[in-house]
C-alpha cells in the first residue's frame, strides 16, 4: 500500500521556542495579549450565567474583566511566579466584587446574591466552585493553545491528533480513515502533545 | 531521562519509560527524534503506544467541556476541533449534523426537533413517516459505542429490549443503523425527567411515592423477563404531565454499551455530570447483581425525590463510592420532615447495603408504596395486590394525614428548595473530611509505569484530596507529593497502604535483603493499626512474595502463572477482578481503578 509519510518536522523544533506565557510577558502586544483577553471574556460570561447570575450581570462582569486584563498587563508582566490561573481568578473575583459594590442597591433580589455567594467561594482557593472554575479554565486555555498551534503542523499530522486524542478514535481507525500508517498516526500525536506541552508551560497543568 | 537516553540505532527498543513520555509528548527533543525514527518501523512499540493509558492533558482534551450541551456559547475543545465545519452551535458533534442530514431526506424518518441531550448522546424527535408517529431517535456518542466489531451485540441486546412492553417503560423500537451511525430509535414520550421535575418544583411525598411505584411497576415487569437496568436514576425517568411515568434506557446496561459499569465513571464523564450517585454497592464491587441491585438504586432516587439531593450528595466521587459500600445514608427525614416514619423505613430499606435485608422483587417495593399513593393509581398494577394488614394500613394513612397538617410549613420548606437548587452555590459543601486521605504507594524500582499513571489518573481525576508518597524515585513523576524513603515510612502518617507492579513479576526486588525487611517492617505496621492493605494489577506479585496472600481470598489474575498462584497459597476467585478479604484488596482489572481506590478509602478506619 502506498502510504503517505509524514514530514519528519512539522514545527521547527530545533529553535527553542518560548512557550505563551513566556512570550506574553517579554511583548505582551506580538504574543497577541488583547486577542487572548477578548476570548477570556465570554468564558467569564458563559460561566457566570450558568452558575445563575442574570444574562445583564454576567455581561458586565466579563466585560470588566476584560477591560482591567488590557489595564493590568503591566502587573501580569511583573508577576513572575504563581499561578497564572490563580491570577486570572483573582482578577475576575475583583471586578465581580466591584460589580457588586456598585450595584447592589439596584441588583435583582437573586443575581446580587448569588454573584456574592460565587465571589466567596472563587476566593476561596480549595472550594469546590474553585476547582470547577479552574477545570474549566483549563479546557478553555487548551482550546486556545491548540488554536495557536495548529497552523505550525501539516495537515495531516493535526488531523491525526485530532482523531485519536480529542475523538478517541483508536489509532488504527484513525489509520485506516486516513490513510496513514498507525505508526505516522502515533507519532502525529507525539508531536502535537509535545508541542502542547511547550505552548502550554506555565499556563496548563501538564 | 539521561540515563537511559535512547538510540535509534542501537538495536534495542526504547524502555517503556521512555516509550510512555514519548506517546504523551513529554520527551525532550533530542530525545523525540530518535524515538520517532524508531516508532516509524517498529510494530511492537507501535502496539504498546496504542494502548498508552491516558494522562491528565489527553484526559482533558477529549472530555466535553461540563454539560453546556445546547446553550453552549463557549464551544469546548472536541468541537471546536472537529474535522468538518461546525454550521450551528446545536450540533455538537460531526455525528450529530451527519445524522441531522441524513435525517432531513430519511424515508422512513422525518426530522422534527432536537429533544436534548444526555449522558448517552444526543436525542432528537422524529415522526415516523410510515406509521405517522412520534419517535425519539438517540444517536449514540462516539465514547459509548461498543468496538466495532461488537456492534451487532449491541443491536441484539436492543432487540431483546425492544421486546418489553409495558406502559412503564419506554419501548425501544430498534437499533437502527443511520449511514452507519448506530442509533437507537424508542417510543415518543412528552415528558420531563425526574431530576428536572424535582428540581424545578419539588414533589409532595404522595407524588413522589407514586412515582416511584410505577417504576417499581416497570421494573418488576422487566426483571421478570430477565433484564436488569443496571443504572436507574432521576434522569432515566422521564414522568408526563399526567403523571405516567416511564423509565428509559432499558438494554442498555452494562455489557451492551460502555456506559453504566462503575468504571464508565472513571474518565468520559463530565465533571458535573455522571457522579455515582445511584449505583448499588454490588456493582461497585463488581458482584454478580439481580434485581436487587436495581431496587437499591430505585431507593436512592427516591431519596433523591424526596430530599432534593442524592443520599451521599456532599461527598466527592470517590468518597461517594465509598458511601455506597459503608455509610448508612442518612435519615430521609432529616431532608424531609413531612415523610411519614413508615415510608422513611422502606426508603431506608429498598437502601440496605446488603442485597439480603432489601426488599426481594420490584413488586414488593410497589405493595409496600401503596397506603402512600393518593386516589387511583394512574397505571392498573400488573398483578392483584395484597392489602397489607388493616391496622397497619390505618396507621399509615394517620401517619399520612397527620403529616398533611403541616402542609404549609412543607410549602415554605419546598420554596427554600426550590431555590437553593436553582442557585448551585448553596449546593456546594466542603469535602466531609478534615485532611487530605493520605496513601502510601509501594513503587518497586522497575515499577511498571501503565499501573502507576492508572493509579495515579484515577486519583486525580476524582476529585479527592489525597497526598501520595512514594517509596522509591520514579522518574518524571513530578506529581508524587514526596519521595520517602524506605525506612522512613511510618503509619502513623497515611491512611492506606498501595503495591503496584513492577515491570518484571521476578526476580523481585525483595529479593535484596535490606529492601524486604523495611518493606515487611511497613506491611507489619499498617497491619497493626488495622489498616488497609492492597494490590493494583501486578503488585500482587509482590505481596505473594511477603506470603501475605495465603488464605486469603484474592482477585483472580488470568496472567499469573499457575505455579505462582499455587505457591502463594492465596484463594483465588474465579472471575473476580476485586476482592475483598478483611483489610486486605486486591484488584487485577485497572479498568476498576476507581472502585479499588472506594474500596480502599471505605476500609480505612475512623479516627
Amino acid at each position: 500500500m502506498d502510504v503517505p509519510r509524514i514530514a519528519i518536522r512539522d514545527p521547527d523544533v530545533n529553535s527553542t521556542s518560548l512557550s505563551l506565557l513566556q512570550r506574553l510577558r517579554e511583548d505582551p502586544q506580538a504574543a497577541g495579549w488583547e486577542e487572548l483577553v477578548s476570548q477570556y471574556g465570554p468564558l467569564v460570561r458563559f460561566w457566570l450565567k450558568r452558575n445563575g447570575v442574570s444574562a445583564e450581570d454576567a455581561d458586565d462582569v466579563a466585560q470588566e474583566v476584560m477591560t482591567v486584563l488590557v489595564r493590568r498587563i503591566a502587573e501580569f508582566q511583573r508577576q513572575r511566579t504563581g499561578s497564572f490561573r490563580r491570577w486570572m481568578r483573582n482578577v475576575a473575583v475583583n471586578c465581580m466584587r466591584e460589580h457588586w459594590r456598585r450595584n447592589r442597591h439596584h441588583a435583582k433580589a437573586t443575581g446580587g446574591s448569588d454573584l456574592l455567594a460565587i465571589m466567596h467561594q472563587l476566593e476561596d482557593d480549595c472550594s469546590s466552585l474553585t476547582k470547577h472554575w479552574e477545570l474549566e479554565h483549563e479546557q478553555y486555555l487548551l482550546g486556545i493553545l491548540l488554536d495557536r498551534i495548529r497552523g505550525e503542523f501539516q495537515p495531516a499530522t493535526w488531523q491525526a491528533f485530532t482523531l485519536v486524542v480529542i475523538e478517541k478514535l483508536a489509532p488504527s481507525v484513525a489509520a485506516e480513515k486516513l490513510g496513514m500508517t498507525v505508526n505516522a498516526v502515533l507519532i502525529a500525536k507525539s508531536r502535537v502533545l509535545k508541542r502542547l506541552r511547550e505552548e502550554g508551560t506555565g499556563l496548563i497543568d501538564a | 531521562m539521561n540515563s537511559q537516553r535512547f538510540k535509534a540505532d542501537a538495536g534495542t527498543h526504547p524502555t517503556s519509560e521512555s516509550l510512555t513520555a514519548f506517546g504523551l509528548g513529554l520527551c525532550d527533543d533530542a530525545e523525540s527524534v530518535e524515538i520517532e525514527q524508531h516508532v516509524e518501523t517498529c510494530e511492537l512499540c507501535c502496539e504498546s503506544l496504542a494502548r498508552l493509558p491516558d494522562d491528565n492533558l489527553v484526559r482533558q482534551l477529549s472530555q466535553p467541556s461540563s454539560k453546556a450541551g445546547a446553550e453552549a456559547e463557549v464551544p469546548n475543545v472536541s468541537s471546536r476541533f472537529s474535522l468538518s465545519p461546525q454550521p450551528s452551535a446545536e450540533a455538537t458533534s460531526d455525528q450529530a449534523l451527519q445524522i441531522l442530514k441524513v435525517l432531513q431526506s430519511h424515508s422512513k424518518y422525518q426530522f422534527v426537533g432536537k429533544i436534548g441531550e444526555g449522558g448517552m448522546g444526543v436525542v432528537y424527535k422524529v415522526r415516523h413517516r410510515l406509521m405517522n408517529r412520534f419517535a425519539a431517535i438517540k444517536v449514540i456518542s462516539p465514547e459509548r459505542l461498543p468496538e466495532q466489531d461488537a456492534i451487532w451485540r449491541f443491536r441484539r441486546e436492543v432487540q431483546i429490549a425492544a421486546r418489553l412492553d409495558h406502559p412503564n417503560i419506554v419501548s425501544a423500537f430498534d437499533a437502527e443503523e443511520l449511514d452507519g451511525i448506530p442509533c437507537l430509535v424508542t417510543e415518543y414520550f412528552e415528558s420531563a425527567s425526574l431530576d428536572r421535575l424535582v428540581a424545578q418544583h419539588g414533589l409532595t411525598v404522595e407524588r413522589a411515592c407514586d412515582i416511584v411505584r410505577q417504576i417499581a411497576g416497570g421494573l418488576q415487569y422487566a426483571h421478570g423477563q430477565g433484564l436488569i437496568h443496571r443504572d436507574i436514576k432521576p434522569q432515566n425517568i422521564l414522568v408526563s404531565k399526567e403523571g405516567l411515568v416511564k423509565i428509559v434506557d432499558f438494554g442498555l446496561a452494562r455489557g451492551v454499551l460502555k456506559s453504566t459499569a462503575a468504571s464508565a465513571y472513571k474518565t468520559s464523564e463530565g465533571w458535573i455530570i455522571g457522579t455515582p450517585d445511584y449505583i448499588s454497592p454490588e456493582q461497585i464491587q463488581e458482584n454478580p447483581i439481580d434485581a436487587r441491585s436495581d431496587i437499591y438504586s430505585l431507593g436512592c432516587t427516591f431519596y433523591f425525590a424526596l430530599a432534593g439531593k442524592a443520599p451521599f450528595a456532599e461527598s466527592s466521587r470517590i468518597e461517594k463510592l465509598g458511601d455506597h459500600l459503608k455509610t448508612e445514608p442518612p435519615d430521609v427525614r432529616i431532608a424531609r420532615e413531612d415523610v411519614p416514619k413508615p415510608l422513611a423505613a422502606i426508603i431506608a430499606k429498598m437502601m440496605a447495603k446488603d442485597p439480603n435485608s432489601r426488599f426481594k422483587t420490584a413488586e414488593e417495593v410497589r405493595v409496600a408504596l401503596q397506603p402512600f399513593c393518593s386516589g387511583d393509581p394512574i397505571i392498573t398494577p400488573q398483578s392483584p395486590t395484597r392489602s397489607p394488614n388493616s391496622i397497619g394500613r390505618r396507621k399509615l394513612l394517620l401517619a399520612v394525614i397527620l403529616s398533611s397538617l403541616s402542609i404549609a410549613i412543607t410549602l415554605l420548606a419546598l420554596a427554600w428548595m426550590n431555590h437553593s437548587e436553582h442557585s448551585p452555590v448553596v449546593n456546594i459543601t466542603p469535602s466531609m473530611r478534615e485532611r487530605p486521605w493520605r496513601l502510601l504507594v509501594i513503587v518497586p524500582p522497575d515499577v511498571s509505569m501503565p499501573e502507576f499513571d492508572w493509579l495515579h489518573a484515577v486519583l486525580t481525576s476524582a476529585d479527592l484530596d489525597f497526598t501520595l508518597q512514594a517509596t522509591s524515585t520514579v522518574q518524571s513523576l513530578d506529581y508524587i507529593k514526596s519521595i520517602q524513603p524506605l525506612a522512613s515510612v511510618q503509619d502513623a502518617s497515611h491512611d492506606a497502604l498501595i503495591f503496584v507492579g513492577a515491570e518484571k513479576p521476578e526476580p523481585s526486588e525483595l529479593s535484596k535483603r535490606g529492601y524486604r525487611q523495611e518493606v515487611e517492617r511497613i506491611v507489619s505496621d499498617f497491619e497493626h493499626a488495622g489498616k488497609p492493605i492492597a494490590s493494583f494489577g501486578s503488585g500482587l506479585w509482590l505481596l505473594g512474595d511477603l506470603d501475605m496472600l495465603r488464605g486469603k481470598r484474592i482477585a483472580d489474575c488470568s496472567h499469573s502463572d499457575s505455579h505462582f498462584k499455587e505457591a502463594s497459597g492465596g484463594r483465588w476467585q474465579t472471575g473476580k477482578t476485586l476482592v475483598v478479604d478483611g483489610q486486605l484488596v486486591t484488584c487485577s482489572n485497572m479498568e476498576l481503578g476507581e472502585p479499588f481506590v472506594a474500596t480502599v478509602l471505605s476500609l480505612v478506619p475512623k479516627e
